[in-house]
This record gives C-alpha cells, sequence and structure tokens, in this order.
C-alpha cells in the first residue's frame, strides 16, 4: 500500500473518530477532551510522540510532575475574582458535570467519585469559598476613543466572529455553511488525489452555552485579554478593541442585559473553610491560581509521572478506584499510555510538531515539512470563511494565513518573536489577524523553527562588489519596474496596491531565503501570483547590472533595506504626483465613469463655465449639476479599484429622480425600461464646442437632449419627435417643496433653491414632487432654464 | 571610472542577453513602437512621461487597411496611429474618440468602430469627416454593472455570422453580488437587432476571446476561484465551463443548478467532475500554470497565409503576467474542439493583452500591466512582431491518435535523434474543480513511449504511447530531439488536453 492511501486510510480513521465524538454530544453526555490540533493527519516521523500532547492539555504533569521541562502542565483558569466574571450557576453545573457543561474540556471530573448528595455539599462549599476571594475588585468596561462597549452591535459582531479568525478554531453560526466533505465524493472521485483535502478536516473548539455563563461586560473583558484570566493562552487574543470585543460578545450572547453580580451576603465562614479544604484536598490548587494563602492546609502529594503508572489511577476507567474521571476516547487513552510507559525522549521536530498542535497553530497554518508532507492549514471545509478585506480578488495567498513551511529559514528570529508577541503586521489585505498567543504557547517557538528549518548557507546579508550607492541605485530600478506593482514600501503603495509590505525586508526576512524566493517564487510557495521575475534563470530586465541576476538580487535587497533613506522608485513617485484633475479649460469635457448618486452608466459633463452636470445613461436621468471645480478622473483612469467618482466643486443640487421622458402614471417611473425607452446614444458638437446631445426614445418616441451652461445654471433643449401624445418630460424632483411664482405656470422654486423656468409653449405640472411638462401633439421642443 | 563600468555594462549587455530571447528573436524579430519611459529617457532619473504623451494602455487594437492602426485605451480613448512603419519617433497619433468607459476591445467594420464599454456595446462615427467621432450610438446594452472594478466587459469581435460577442468578468469584491450582476460570467452574442443572446456560462475572467478559421468563438479563461489553471473554452450553447456565480443570472440554457456545483465546492478531480455536472465542458486546451503562460489574455488567429510564418490556421494566446505569447494547435476529436499548447515569444516590454495582424503578416502587440504587474520594463506599450523568414524547428502540431500523438514538426527532424526513446518524455496530470483559487496539478502519472515512427520526410512523428488518459493534460518533452540541420527545438514542450482519445486514426 503506497502512503497516501495510508494517509486516505488513516484520515477516515480519524473522521470516523469524529463522528464518535460527535454523536454523544447531541445526547448531552460525556465528550472527550477536543484537542484540534491531535485531530490533524500527520507523518509518524514528527507525531510519533504526539501523546505527550495530552500530558500537557490534560494537565497531568501539573499533579504527577515529570522531569521533562518541555511537559509543562497547561492548567486551568486563574480563579481569583472568579464570581464576578462568571455566573455563580454555571459553575455549580461545571463542577457537576465539567464535560457535558462545556463539551470538549480538559478538566477531569474531580469529584467524580463522590455520592450525588455529598458532590453538591462540597460544589457548594467550593463556590462559597471562590465567592469569598475577594482580591479583584470587578471594573466594568469603560468607553474608549474606540467607542462605547456599551453600544454594542450584534451584526457587527457577527461579522467579526466570521472574519477575524474567531471561525479558525470555532464554528461558524449555522447558516455559514462549512464546505462539506463527504466521503462517498471522494471515494467516488479518484480518492488517491483528492486524499490530501481530506487530511485537512479540521475539528471545531466547542463553546460552552455562553449564556449561562456569562454576562456582555464579563465576556467583553474576557475576548479583550484572555490571557489574563487564562495564563495558558490556548484562547488567544485576537486583538480586539473594545468595542470590536462588545460586538462579539454581543453576537455570542445574544440580547442579554444582566450582569454578574457576585453575591453580596456575607459568606457562611464555615462554609469557606471547608470549601478551601477541598480546594487544595481535590487537587483544585494544582491547576488553578488563586491569590490565597494555603499554607495551613497539607496539600495531597502525588506520584511522579512513572511508566507503572499506565494502570490504575487517572486512567482506570471503569473502576470504583479512580479519583477522578476524564472521559477519553480508546485513542487519547492509548496514546497517553504509551506516552507515560514509553518516555521516549522527542526530537526537535517531534517538540514543534507538538507545540504546534497544543496552540492549535495548525487550524490557520498549513506546514509543509521537510519530507514534504503537509500538516494543517483552514482546510477545504473552512476556507470559504476566510476573506481579504473588500473582497478583492488577490488569491488565496491574500485571504489565506500563511503557510509555516519552512519558516524558520524564512524569517529572522527577531521577527518571529515580534510576530508570535502580536507585532509586524504586514498583511493589511487579510480580514483574518495573526492572534497573540500567551508566552505559554509561543514560548521557544522562534528558536525551534529556527533549530529544524535551518538551511547551509543561511545568511542574513547579501554583500556585492559594486558600490553601495550605485548597487542601491540598480535596486530602485528594479524595484520600479516589477515590485511596486504590487507592494507597499513603507507605507507608500501606488493606486490599488495591496500587496505585502517590502520596506526594510532585513528586519523581517533571511537574506537567503528572500534570494531564493525571488529566483523562484514557487520554490518557496507553490503556485504563488507573485511572478517568476527571472524566468528560465534569464534577467527580465538585462540592461541594469549586466542583467546578472545575483547582482540584480542584491541589488533590490540592499536598496530595500535601505529604503527608508533612498529615493522612492520612480512609479511611486509619479503616482505621489500623479494630477487627474480634469479642468474644461477651453472645450467641454465628457467622461463616462461609475458615480456617485448618478450610477454605474453616468456620463459627466463639464463646461470650461465652470458649470457640470451629469446623467444617468441607465436610466435617462438628469441627475446631478453643480458648479466650481468638474471632477477628479484619478478612480476612473488609474485607480485599479475604481471607486466611484464625486463632484469636486459645491453647489451641488440634485436635479431629477426619474426617467426624463415617460406617460405619467400612478407615480413616476425611475426605470426606463419601465417607461419603455432606451438611451440611443449621442451627437457631439463639432470641436471646439463638443458639445454633447443625447438621444433616448424607442420605435414611436424619440428624444434629444442638450444641456448648456448660462449665467447662474444651465439651458436644457429637449427636442421631440413622433408619437408625443400622452408624453411628459420629467425637468425637476422636489425633495421638499416645489412652489410655482406668482400666477406663472412657468416658473417653480424647488426646494428653496433651484429655479426652473420652461417656455411659454409648456405648463409646468406637479406631482408626489415631480415637476414636468405634458407634451403636445406632434414635434416640439422643449426648453428649460435651471438656476441655483 | 563610472564611465569604465558603464561600458563593460553595455559590452556584457550585448554579450549576454538573455539566450532564450536571443533565439526566439532569431525567428521573431520583436520591435518596439511606444514603450512607457522608453530607455533613451530613463537615464535621467528625475525624467516623468510627458503630460501630452498618449499614455497607450492598449486595451483595444485593430490594424486598419490603409496601414493605420486604431488602438483603444484604458483612459476610454480611441487613437489612430500612423506612420507606424518607420522611425518611432514618426509616429503620427491622432484621437479619434473619447469618454469611453474602460473600453475592452475594438474592430472596425463598415467606417464604424466598435467598442465594448463597461455597460454597453457602442459604435463610433465620424459623420462630418474631420477624423474626430461625433456619433456614439449605443448597439447593446443590458447586462449587469454594480460597480465593482473586475466587471470588465470584454469584445467585441464578430463570429461567421457576423454576430457580435461580448464575454462578461465576474465581479470580485466589493459593490459584487449585489443583485444587479446579470450575466456576469456568460458569453453574449448579439445579433443585428441589438438583442443579447446569452450562450453560455461558467466564466471567472474571460478577458480575450477571438473566431478560429471555422468561425467558432473561443475564450481564455484565467487562473482564481473555481478555475483550476488557464483555459481555453469553446463557447456553444447549453456549455458551463465550471464557475457557478453566472447561473445566477435567469437563463433559459441546459445548465447545472448552482446547488450542483457547489457540491463539488471541496474539490472534485476535472474527469470525475464532468458526468456529475449538467453541460460541464472541460476546456478544449488547459494551460499548464506558469509552464504556459498564468494569465490568458487575447485569442488571435493566425490568417496570414505564411506572412507570419509555419502556423496558419493556429491560435496566439496572450499572457499578462509572463508578457508573452503562447500557441495553440486545434482538432476536433468525437465533435468537440481538444488541442495543444505551446510557448511561443517572450519578452515583451509589457503584459500582453491584446494582439492583431496588419495586412502585411505582422502583429502588433498591445500592452498595459496597470492594477496588476507583469514582467519586462513597461507599464504600457505598443510593439510589433515580425516573423524574419527564418523557419524556426517546432512542433507545429501535436495530434491525438488512438495509441499515442503524432507529432508534425515545422521542419524535416535528424531521424537518428528522432527515433531515440530517448528524445521523448510524457507525463499526464489533471486538475481539481474546486471553490479554491486554482488547482495544483494532481494524479500526475508518466506515459512511456512505446514506439516511434518518422516519416520519410522528416516531418511527422508517430508516438505510440502507453497509459493515455482521457480528460488528462499530457505533456510532453522532446528535450533531445534535433532537426536535420542540428538545431534543438526552439520550445520542446507540448501540452495536449486530452479530453477524448479518438477511436480512428
Amino acid at each position: 500500500m503506497d502512503s497516501r492511501n495510508l494517509k486516505y486510510k488513516r484520515t477516515v480513521l480519524n473522521l470516523l473518530l469524529i463522528q464518535l465524538i460527535q454523536f454523544p454530544m447531541l445526547l448531552a453526555e460525556e465528550v472527550s477532551p477536543t484537542i484540534p490540533g491531535m485531530m490533524r493527519d500527520a507523518p509518524e516521523e514528527y507525531s510519533g510522540q504526539i501523546g505527550n500532547v495530552l500530558l500537557t492539555e490534560l494537565s497531568c504533569t501539573a499533579c504527577h510532575k515529570s522531569g521533562n521541562d518541555t511537559l509543562q502542565p497547561k492548567g486551568g483558569p486563574v480563579l481569583t475574582g472568579i464570581l464576578h466574571r462568571v455566573q455563580p450557576e454555571w459553575i455549580h453545573q461545571f463542577l457537576k458535570n465539567p464535560n457535558t457543561t462545556k463539551p470538549g474540556t480538559t478538566m477531569p471530573d474531580v469529584l467524580d467519585h463522590l455520592p450525588a448528595v455529598q458532590k453538591t455539599k462540597v460544589i457548594n462549599e467550593l463556590l462559597a469559598f471562590l465567592g469569598s476571594s475577594k482580591k479583584t475588585k470587578y471594573a466594568p468596561i469603560k468607553e474608549d476613543k474606540n467607542g462605547d462597549p456599551g453600544a454594542s452591535n450584534a451584526e457587527r459582531g457577527y461579522d467579526l466572529f466570521h472574519s477575524v479568525g474567531c471561525v479558525g478554531c470555532h464554528d461558524p453560526d449555522s447558516s455559514e455553511k462549512f464546505h462539506e466533505l463527504n466521503k462517498e465524493d471522494f471515494e467516488d472521485n479518484g480518492v488517491v488525489g483528492a486524499g490530501p483535502l481530506l487530511s485537512e478536516w479540521a475539528e471545531s473548539v466547542p463553546l460552552p452555552n455562553l449564556f449561562n455563563k456569562y454576562s456582555h461586560d464579563a465576556l467583553t473583558k474576557f475576548l479583550l485579554n484572555p490571557g489574563h484570566v487564562r495564563p495558558a493562552g490556548r484562547m488567544p487574543s485576537l486583538k480586539l478593541n473594545v468595542v470590536e470585543a462588545a460586538d462579539i460578545a454581543h453576537y455570542l450572547l445574544g440580547e442579554k442585559t444582566v450582569v454578574t453580580r457576585p453575591p453580596t451576603d456575607a459568606p457562611d465562614q464555615q462554609l469557606v473553610a471547608q470549601g478551601k479544604v477541598h480546594f487544595v484536598k481535590f487537587g483544585c490548587i494544582e491547576c488553578h491560581q488563586l491569590e490565597e494563602d494555603f499554607s495551613q492546609i497539607d496539600r495531597p502529594v502525588y506520584r511522579p509521572l512513572a511508566a507503572e503508572m499506565i494502570s490504575g489511577g487517572c486512567l482506570e476507567i471503569n473502576s470504583a478506584r479512580r479519583s477522578i474521571k476524564y472521559p477519553l476516547t480508546s485513542q487519547q487513552q492509548q496514546l497517553l499510555k504509551s506516552a507515560i510507559s514509553d518516555q521516549i525522549p522527542e526530537t526537535t521536530e517531534q517538540l514543534l510538531h507538538r507545540k504546534l498542535v497544543a496552540g492549535n497553530c495548525y487550524a490557520c497554518h498549513q506546514r509543509i515539512w521537510k519530507n514534504s508532507e503537509s500538516v494543517g492549514g483552514v482546510g477545504a471545509r473552512r476556507f470559504s470563511l476566510f476573506e481579504t478585506v473588500g473582497h478583492v480578488d488577490f488569491g488565496d495567498e491574500g485571504r489565506i494565513p500563511p503557510p509555516l513551511s519552512g519558516v524558520g529559514a524564512k524569517l529572522t528570529e527577531a521577527a518571529l518573536t515580534d510576530i508570535l508577541a502580536g507585532k509586524r503586521d504586514i498583511r493589511p489585505h487579510m480580514q483574518a489577524r495573526m492572534p497573540l498567543f500567551t508566552e505559554q504557547v509561543t514560548g521557544g517557538l522562534p528558536t525551534l523553527f529556527k533549530r529544524v528549518d535551518s538551511v547551509e548557507n543561511n545568511t542574513t546579508d547579501l554583500f556585492s562588489e559594486i558600490d553601495k550607492k550605485e548597487l542601491i541605485e540598480a535596486g530602485r530600478q528594479l524595484v520600479d519596474k516589477g515590485c511596486v506593482q504590487c507592494h507597499a514600501i513603507n507605507g507608500k503603495r501606488m493606486t490599488g496596491v495591496v500587496g505585502v509590505e517590502m520596506g526594510q525586508p532585513g528586519e523581517r526576512l533571511q537574506a537567503g531565503w528572500f534570494k531564493e524566493f525571488l529566483l523562484d517564487p514557487n520554490s518557496k510557495r507553490p503556485r504563488t501570483r507573485m511572478p517568476n521575475f527571472f524566468p528560465q534563470g534569464n534577467a527580465s530586465v538585462p540592461q541594469i547590472l549586466s542583467g546578472d541576476i545575483q547582482q540584480q538580487v542584491t541589488a533590490i535587497w540592499t536598496y530595500l533595506n535601505h529604503s527608508k533613506t533612498s529615493e522612492l522608485p520612480d512609479k511611486l513617485l509619479a503616482d505621489e504626483q500623479q494630477n487627474f484633475e480634469l479642468k474644461p479649460n477651453d472645450s467641454p469635457i465628457r467622461l463616462r465613469t461609475f458615480m456617485q448618486n448618478v450610477g454605474t452608466r453616468a456620463m459627466a459633463v463639464g463646461f470650461p463655465q465652470r458649470i457640470h452636470y451629469a446623467y444617468d445613461l441607465k436610466e435617462l436621468r438628469l441627475a446631478l449639476a453643480w458648479k466650481g471645480r468638474f471632477l477628479d478622473a484619478h478612480g476612473t483612469w488609474f485607480d485599479r479599484f475604481i471607486p466611484f467618482a464625486a463632484p469636486l466643486g459645491d453647489e451641488q443640487i440634485t436635479l431629477t429622480q426619474g426617467v426624463a421622458l415617460a406617460r405619467p402614471g400612478q407615480s413616476w417611473p425611475t426605470k426606463a425600461s419601465a417607461a419603455g425607452i432606451r438611451y440611443l446614444g449621442y451627437r457631439l458638437a463639432k470641436p471646439p464646442d463638443t458639445v454633447p446631445t443625447l438621444r433616448f426614445g424607442n420605435d414611436q418616441i424619440e428624444a434629444t437632449d442638450t444641456l448648456l451652461p448660462i449665467n447662474s445654471g444651465l439651458k436644457r433643449t429637449i427636442v421631440v419627435k413622433g408619437e408625443t401624445t400622452g408624453w411628459a418630460l420629467l425637468l425637476a424632483t422636489a425633495r421638499e417643496t416645489a412652489k410655482l411664482v406668482g400666477d406663472s405656470d412657468s416658473v417653480v422654486i424647488v426646494d428653496q433653491r433651484l429655479t426652473v423656468t420652461v417656455d411659454s409653449g409648456h405648463l409646468l405640472k406637479m406631482k408626489d414632487g415631480q415637476v414636468y411638462v405634458l407634451l403636445r401633439p406632434g414635434d416640439q421642443s422643449v426648453e428649460v432654464k435651471y438656476q441655483w | 571610472m563610472v564611465r569604465f563600468i558603464l561600458f563593460a555594462f553595455l559590452m556584457t549587455l550585448l554579450l549576454q542577453s538573455a539566450y532564450g530571447q536571443r533565439r526566439e528573436n532569431d525567428y521573431y524579430r520583436l520591435e518596439t513602437i511606444v514603450s512607457a519611459q522608453a530607455k533613451t529617457h530613463s537615464r535621467d532619473k528625475r525624467w516623468r512621461p510627458d503630460t501630452k504623451e498618449v499614455v497607450l494602455e492598449v486595451t483595444g487594437m485593430t490594424a486598419l487597411d490603409d496601414d493605420r492602426l486604431a488602438v483603444a485605451i484604458r483612459k476610454g480613448e480611441i487613437w489612430i496611429l500612423s506612420n507606424l512603419g518607420g522611425d518611432p519617433r514618426n509616429i503620427e497619433y491622432s484621437l479619434f474618440a473619447d469618454a469611453l468607459h474602460d473600453p475592452m476591445g475594438l474592430i472596425y467594420r463598415d467606417g464604424t468602430f466598435y467598442t465594448a464599454q463597461r455597460a454597453e456595446l457602442t459604435a463610433i462615427r465620424d459623420t462630418d469627416g474631420d477624423g474626430y467621432a461625433d456619433e456614439y450610438s449605443n448597439v447593446a446594452s443590458g447586462w449587469g454593472v454594480t460597480g465593482n472594478y473586475h466587471e470588465y466587459t470584454y469584445g467585441p469581435k464578430l463570429d461567421q455570422q457576423g454576430n457580435f460577442w461580448v464575454t462578461l468578468n465576474m465581479g470580485m469584491g466589493e459593490h459584487a453580488n449585489n443583485g444587479d450582476d446579470l450575466w456576469r460570467g456568460w458569453g453574449i452574442k448579439i445579433d443585428g437587432n441589438g438583442k443579447l443572446i446569452p450562450v453560455c456560462s461558467g466564466m471567472r475572467s474571460p478577458s480575450g476571446f477571438g473566431a478560429n478559421s471555422h468561425g467558432d468563438m473561443f475564450f481564455t479563461d484565467q487562473q482564481g476561484n473555481w478555475i483550476a489553471t488557464c483555459s481555453l473554452h469553446h463557447m456553444r450553447e447549453d456549455s458551463f465551463f465550471g464557475h457557478p456565480w453566472g447561473l445566477r443570472s435567469p437563463h433559459q440554457a441546459k445548465l447545472p443548478t448552482t446547488e450542483e456545483v457547489e457540491s463539488v465546492a471541496a474539490g472534485v478531480p476535472w474527469p470525475n467532475a464532468l458526468p456529475k455536472i449538467t453541460n460541464l465542458k472541460p476546456p478544449a486546451v488547459w494551460f499548464p500554470y506558469k509552464k504556459v503562460g498564468q494569465s490568458a489574455t487575447d485569442v488571435v488567429l493566425d490568417n496570414t497565409t505564411g506572412k507570419f510564418g509555419p502556423f496558419t490556421g493556429q491560435l496566439f494566446i496572450g499572457e499578462f503576467r509572463l508578457s508573452e505569447i503562447n500557441r495553440v494547435f486545434l482538432e476536433r476529436v468525437a465533435g468537440e474542439y481538444q488541442g495543444a499548447c505551446f510557448r511561443f515569444r517572450s519578452g515583451f516590454d509589457s503584459a500582453v493583452v491584446r494582439m492583431d495582424f496588419n495586412k502585411d503578416g505582422q502583429m502588433y502587440v498591445g500592452l498595459t500591466n496597470r492594477g496588476w504587474s507583469s514582467l519586462g520594463s513597461s507599464s504600457y506599450g505598443l510593439q510589433r512582431l515580425v516573423w524574419t523568414g527564418r523557419m524556426p524547428f517546432e512542433i507545429k502540431e501535436m495530434r491525438a491518435k488512438p495509441d499515442g500523438f503524432e507529432l508534425e514538426f515545422t521542419k524535416p527532424v535528424d531521424q537518428d535523434t528522432a527515433r531515440n526513446l530517448k528524445s521523448y518524455r510524457m507525463k499526464n496530470y489533471t486538475y481539481l474543480l474546486q471553490a479554491k483559487y486554482g488547482s495544483p496539478e494532481i494524479l500526475t502519472e508518466k506515459n512511456s513511449i512505446r514506439d516511434i515512427r518518422v516519416s520519410e520526410d522528416g516531418l511527422t512523428v508517430r508516438l505510440g504511447i502507453d497509459g493515455l488518459r482521457e480528460g488528462f493534460v499530457h505533456e510532453l518533452n522532446c528535450i533531445n530531439l534535433k532537426s536535420k540541420d542540428g538545431e534543438p527545438l526552439l520550445h520542446p514542450n507540448g501540452y495536449y488536453t486530452l479530453n477524448r482519445i479518438p477511436q480512428v486514426d
């Protein structure tokens, strides 16, 4: 059997295990401890000692000390002030049935051996004791520069929960469907090739009933800084600000106004004293920090971790002798037993893998190990939940967290340390955030990555014999030819560019990696969008540095590392100085564009007289007019993402909200199709006048529409030919008021601002704010003046 | 000293220019007509494009009979260039039309230019003969335009019956999917009355299309979500090409439901997806990623009757990122088009977006890379590719046979190397149809070459090959093959998309 096939079989086994785990959950029964990283398919070479994960994640070594420093127990939350944060009823329920109250919890049932009545008594005493802990005063979350957490919004919270990275570990809302993996699909469809998809299966960390557990305030506080009460840091900080945290809490809890209040009655001191003894006797103290003096109470002594422990004790599943209960799966039991009995020293690779499993780094990051086996990644099921900011198409590398393959040879140790400390975000285009983990998760990772991934000829700088000034200038030109079209340099970017920041790469990247990546991007990131600027080992810009590719890469590296003190590449300079403002100095200027309040088929016309208008050619609506400066064409002509244009000038006025030519009915049509006419095109007056005359109509009627600037406004001439009976022309739309001037039927003041005057051959009519004229039978011309 | 170094640079530049490109240049000479920041100016690093310079970001191009060239540019203008034959400094530019919204194609028929703007197909005429257009007519419109940047409208081009065609890019991101995306992801035929006839769907980014020698229309798609790698598809009725977003439009065609396609979102190998999805049609040609381009654009038929070299009747495909042109040979097997792609010419100054032949069989190549990026030293420009008359040694045709492939070369092969099994290597692979961005090559297997028959004239080689698989790309490498006059192949690889193995020879 080949290895891929084996891998597939293992994966199917994993799937079945998952189903075994999930099935009981429906019955609210025991759920085995969830350690999602363990479900990731990984080659034996790295996962051989993976049972060690259980020793730390189940905190076995909190009681049973191990001489192995890498087996630090995860431990539980800090319990100081717990009743300020968590509802006592929930704690009661949790202590009674840990793994049904919080499915997948790694906390054992330490009271399992007690008869029910006694169990309840012990829990009440423990709660009394926990409630007596007064060391931390509870301070509600306050408003800050980000806004008021009290005004949280569940919809925003929903969006954040589904974008910043929460769903990397937790289930999304049921309406946000996972891409379902169907085992039969794969069997039907060439399992061998599709196998790797299955191995990307990513289990979720279940959430308890948060509504019962937290108040809005308490959950907000927890989300802001999970590491504060959970030093184990398996739940990281997603770098939320106070409003974001409040929004997510609002989404997770729904409309909830209850505030957690610790019991105000003076606690029964006898209960408290009993609880304190229980806290030590039942081993709570081994995993949980609590600021109290326990020196007067004898602490039980536990056996150190030893091979003979694999029978009896905690692992005795069905024995009355067991003191505490871990509802382990049989696979977990086996892995744990062999970890305890074998105690084989781990290789550096195994240790690194174990840390990535424990921290669930694999939830978001794929890592291709040296033997080209891939582990982890967001997986097929979750990948649609990751997006770019603004949903800009940027390939998967723009939205999926980067792979950790060879990262120890890519990043400097200092950069890795910074990134794990929540600094150096270089992917502003990615919605998912690199979370901030605690030292317990990240400690030692930079060194481990470096040891495992280090390559020969690892170098921190690239050198050349060429004079540095010349090298920098050559690098500047090379960067200008390619890099700046996708990348920012020191925050300066060409319009619409969204790629990774490239300034000072030496602070982040190892020079050797940079060189190899530039020479063959695919070798480091398969199928990356980054093109190979040195195809077949040739320079694509042969005229710089004689086309010597080694010198060119060195030049790029040197320039970028000196980019803060060197001149910008020409394209960035030019982009900074580009001016796309349209100034109709001599003749009218037309611009077809997307335009705010006009639409996606707008034509703006600017006149030297500094009076301008915009027509919606889709719905045939004279939309806007304004005075002063005309338009900036930057968005239309230059920006890849073409933001909608907006008038630059002032005295902007909305002229009509409806189709120019229609049969008045119940209400004035706003769609050209509803009015039964279509845009036919326009004709242009001879240069230099170049005034456009729009044409629209249908088989029976055709109109032309021409606007020209006049003193303080526009003159509009509409010529209509054909079967005009029953048709009318829309001249203005009032938002608030439209008042005829004096006795006349030819002048109206709209919204106290715009004066509309029609020629003497037509009478103004008004209905529902629409100002229009009815057409006489036969061909005719209508002249209108707009003045404002 | 600096001068000496500069001189040394120039000398080494002359001696060391990229070998592959120089070889290509021996057969197909690349001439620069307009290049942004032309090298003569760029010595001064303070140099900026003249504000009066025409920013020739070419998105449409049509060679006129009188040796003039009409070019549509991204700024929304049409320029007519004359005096193109000689020194580029003598080119005359004449503005013909302006205020167009992202024109993405240009053709000329009966005294009228036609271009597709974002929201309409427009006919443009100069009725008073002053050289500046004065009549813009709406030929057809009605497809959705939400305001999303990615919703380009490409075209038009003409089919054999004289219908216009346009292809409609899917929106990506902001404003997209806000309801007004009618016919996005579709190939649309427009009849003489301006009526839209939506023909086929499943497109993502169909930035280039054109007719083959039979007047059948083909478009290229680009790797992205749902699109495994770039591809060339035959546009015909009741055809679905893999990208499901266009299925939302209220069509009458026999196409799959969105749900049907979404059911394979997690990924199914293409050959297995075909029977599962109604009228899912495989591409006539896959362009393996980065082996033959990574962002295919225009489709242009070699109708030069030999003036452009030996490839008459074949299609040339523009390539954006890698600034190249690739070549496609098509044949019909069991009634459907399939065929092979080959690299053709690299080294353009910028992304190749549009191509057109003039009446002398020279190819104009229009370039622009703004917003994305490409190889090459310029951000836009116009170049010309001219056959030098020297015959390149190339695999001209790669034809599928029941038991292997038949290769036809542009000139006779060396009998010894041609008969050597070690001169050929073949492997085959396919792709996943999946919602993800692109696909790796999957299910790769090697093929063994069983026997070789070389024709007497040395122009054709018949390879008997084991392990042919329908639905797989067969990648051939003729690494050691030599021509009779001792040349290696200019491009030793051919990539045949074997949708069907022919039943008869």
